[in-house]
Order: structure tokens, then sequence, then C-alpha cells
């Protein structure tokens, strides 16, 4: 059998089918019958998740370290779990707060490891003294002693426990809460302050305030009646200097009626309030006390909860 | 019966049925089944089955649609999932069989007269891989590697399947 089509005219015929032939009848109903429900993620949302699952895992390893806490004597270093006690006889001790800070550990401290993770890290001081250096959102750092507890907002300070159990604070960077029975007293840089066991927390005191009002404040503190107390305070009033203004007003919020009155008077003319603070405080309450505290020199502001969610997050992305 | 889009809102079907919306697909559907049926035509050999692999092409499509990346043409890209499926196809039904190069002249169909075949019937009539290196290299442009990859088959056999399906369609469609 010969070939009677030639090369040229087979291809001109196959170059001159058509691209397209029409389907003989309309095949999408069937096509749309097999179609499943689309519900993927576009490729932009699958990488934003596979980021997101990323930097969560990070984040894990991130809070484990965070929460991490270790010893470090002139023998050994470990990590600490909580539970773990930690006594100093003749050394001394340097512990590491997950990646918060520092706390050094004098001798003949008797101390405990309540709490260990990347939000909140607690430590009980039973006697002894130790040094903390805390760079961390208010809060995150607390340690109980036995008269009351001391709050870190983000300082560096000196907190000794006797073996009665009274507590004394000294702040030398940032400000310090020491709390008890409902009560709080706020120590900024400089100041210190003392607690006893059931008593409420010391009036804060500088550390270079006269002994004049050194001592009118212990009287204030250790009063057990309405008349020693308005003494004590008269006396405080009449020493005290501007740079004593967190002291009168820790003395402020400790008073009440007429005595209340005498040292918010005091206390605005040896700090002037702003007009808007001064109005605010017309009548003494809290939240205008706050208002002023941000205006008293040698103080840092109160930190609103939305600066500490913000300190928070950062910590947690491990910056 | 939506009607079919202008080539310049086909990016924006395309994109519209990535999304999940079946009417987008249809209309990408009905803009290209002709050209995908064509090749599913030509390369089956069988209208009921190239119609059978033209919905597996676009049901495919559609689960596919995700790993579009626009970095070509989206006719391109839909045509070499029109292959694929086809050449897929073809091995799962193992169509192969019989398709061996001996004996050319035995092929030669004797029920009907070759000059009464139109070319289109002759393509059809020809034995399956020496009509898809055919389609896939005449009508379609592949280079006889590409042929050879697509199929499994060695270039050279590429060649050797195209030289035989020309022969025969030179004899089907000439004077006999």
């Amino acid at each position: 059998m010969g070939d009677s089509v030639d090369d040229l005219s087979l291809k001109r015929a196959l170059d001159a089918l058509p691209k397209e032939i029409a389907p003989p009848a309309d095949d999408w109903p069937a096509v749309r019958a097999r179609l499943r429900r689309r519900r993927r993620f576009p490729l932009r949302a699958a990488a934003l998740l596979t980021l997101l699952a990323l930097s969560a895992a990070a984040l894990v390893l991130t809070r484990e370290q965070a929460g991490r806490w270790t010893i470090r004597t002139a023998q050994q270093r470990h990590e600490l779990e909580p539970g773990d006690t930690i006594i100093t006889r003749g050394n001394v001790a340097h512990l590491t707060v997950g990646s918060i800070g520092t706390v050094d550990v004098d001798p003949s401290t008797d101390a405990e490891l309540l709490e260990a993770r990347w939000s909140a890290h607690r430590l009980a001081l039973r006697r002894g003294t130790i040094h903390a250096r805390i760079t961390a959102p208010p809060r995150l750092f607390v340690v109980e002693t036995p008269s009351g507890t001391a709050v870190d907002l983000g300082c560096a300070y000196t907190l000794e426990v006797d073996s009665a159990g009274n507590s004394a604070i000294s702040v030398t960077a940032g400000w310090v809460s020491f709390e008890s029975v409902g009560r709080y007293s706020l120590i900024p840089a400089g100041m210190h302050a003392a607690m006893r066991p059931g008593g409420r927390p010391g009036t804060p005191l500088r550390d270079s305030a006269s002994p004049a009002l050194a001592e009118a404040v212990h009287a204030f503190d250790a009063a057990g009646d309405a008349a020693g107390r308005a003494a004590a305070l008269q006396r405080a009033l009449a020493s005290a200097h501007r740079l004593d203004a967190v002291t009168l007003w820790h003395l402020v919020l400790r008073s009440s009626g007429e005595q209340q009155r005498f040292a918010l008077a005091r206390l605005m003319e040896l700090a002037p309030p702003s007009p808007d603070v001064r109005r605010a405080l017309e009548t003494v309450n809290e939240p205008a006390m706050r208002l002023y505290w941000t205006e008293l020199p040698g103080t840092l502001p109160i930190v609103p909860g939305w600066r500490r969610a913000l300190w928070l997050l950062w910590l947690r992305l491990g910056i | 019966m939506t009607v079919p889009p202008h080539p310049n809102s086909v990016e924006d079907a395309v994109r519209r049925a990535r999304a999940g919306d079946p009417d987008a697909f249809e209309a990408v559907y009905r803009l290209h089944a002709p050209r995908i049926y064509a090749v599913c035509l030509r390369m089956a050999g069988d209208a009921v089955h190239a119609r059978e692999l033209l919905q597996d092409v676009f049901v495919r499509v559609w689960e596919k649609l995700d790993t579009f990346r626009g970095e070509s043409a989206f006719s391109s890209w839909l045509h070499r999932i029109a292959v694929n499926t086809v050449l897929m196809d073809r091995r799962l039904a193992s169509r192969r069989a019989e398709d061996e190069l001996t004996d050319v002249s035995a092929e030669t169909p004797a029920a009907e007269p070759v000059e009464r075949m139109d070319l289109e019937a002759a393509i059809a009539s020809l034995p399956p891989m020496a009509r898809q290196v055919l389609v896939l290299h005449d009508l379609e442009g592949y280079e006889h590697k590409e042929v050879g990859r697509l199929l499994g088959i060695a270039e050279g056999t590429s060649k050797a399947h195209l030289f035989r399906a020309r022969r025969l369609l030179r004899i089907r469609l000439g004077d006999g």
C-alpha cells in the first residue's frame, strides 16, 4: 500500500485542524455536581498561619526559658524547682530569675522558691537578706515575707527579714510596692520602709531623711491611739521637706478627718499640685491621690494596666 | 447559563474561583472547555470517553486552583493539567497494550476505505501511542523530549511513533 498523501499536505491538513471543538453536550452540570466545597485558605493566610505556628513554638520555648531559675554558689550551679529551699549558711548564692533578673542571697538566709513561671516568679524569704535586680513588667516578681509581700514594680532593692519576722526594704532603683493586710506602701528608689508581722506596711522614708522626721514617722506607725498618731503626725509635718513628699503622701492616706486635711495642706504646700489635681483633691480620695503621686518629686508614674499588658507582651515575645 | 467571560475578565474569574466561587469557575469552564475537549478527544480517540476526561480535567483544576501561582498563563497551566489527566487515565486503564512498533501493515484498517475518513477520524483510528504522540507533537506543539517524558518513552521511540502515525495517516487519507 503506497503513501498517496505527501508530508506537506499532511502537515497543512494537521495545522488546519481547529484548536477547539465544542463538546457535543453541556457537561457543566456534571462537573458542577462533582465539585467539592472549597474552603481552603488562600496561600497568604496559610503562610500567616505557618508563621503564627512557628512563633507559638518559639514562644513556648521562650516561656520555658523565662520561667527557669538557676542557683549558683561557690560549689555548684543547678536549676531550681518550685518547692526548693535556698539555705545559705556561711556562703552566698546567686540566683537567676528566668530571663528577668537576678537575686543575690546573703549568708545565713533561708528562702524557698514558691513559683517559677514566665508570667509569675515568687520567692518566700523567711530569714536573711536578698538583693534583687529585676527588669520586668510590674508585679512579675514577688517576695513573700512573714510580715508582708514585696511586689516588684521594676527595680532593684535589698530586703531583709530578721529572726522575729520583721522586714525592712531599701530600694535602689525603680520602686516597690510593700503590701500587707490590704494596705500598701509605694517605695521609690532612695527610700526604705519596714514592716512587722500582722501590721500594716511602714511609711516610706528617704534614706537621707532627717532624724526628726524618721522619729516622727516611726512614732506614727507605732502609735496605738489617735492622740499619739495625731501628735506624731504634727511632728512629721513640721519636719518634712519637699523631697519628703512621698512620705507625706502616705501619711495623708493613713490619716483621717482634720489630721488628714492638715497633712494634705502641708503636702500641697511642699509639692504644689497642678490645678486639675488640686480640684480633684477638694475631697481626699485615692484616685485623686494617685494622680497627685505622679507629680511628686522622686516618683515614677503608677503603671496603668494597658502598659503592664504591653510589657507582658514584650516579655512573652522574648524581645 | 453563564455567558463566557471576556478574556480581560478571565483573571478575575480565576481569582474568584480560587476563592471558592463556583459561578466564576463555570465562566472559566465555558471559556476553556472547547480547547480542552479537543485535546481530550484527539488523545482519547473516543467522543464519549473524551467527555468523561473533560469532566475529570475541570474537577481536577478546581481542586488544584490554589496551586496556580500565576507564573504562566492560566490557559497553559490548564492545558498541562488536561494532558496529564488524559495520560494518567491512559496509564490507569492500561490502554497501551498491543501498541507495539511492529507489523504496521497489519494495523491498516480494512473495514472502511481510508479515502472516506476525514482527518479527525483518521487520527482517532490510529493506535493509541501513535495517536498520542502525533497529537502532542504535531497538534499541541510539544518537543519529542517532552513527549517522551509525558508518555514514559524514550525520545527516539517518540520519533518512531510519530513517523508511524504520519505514515498511517498518509495511507488512510490517500486514495488507498
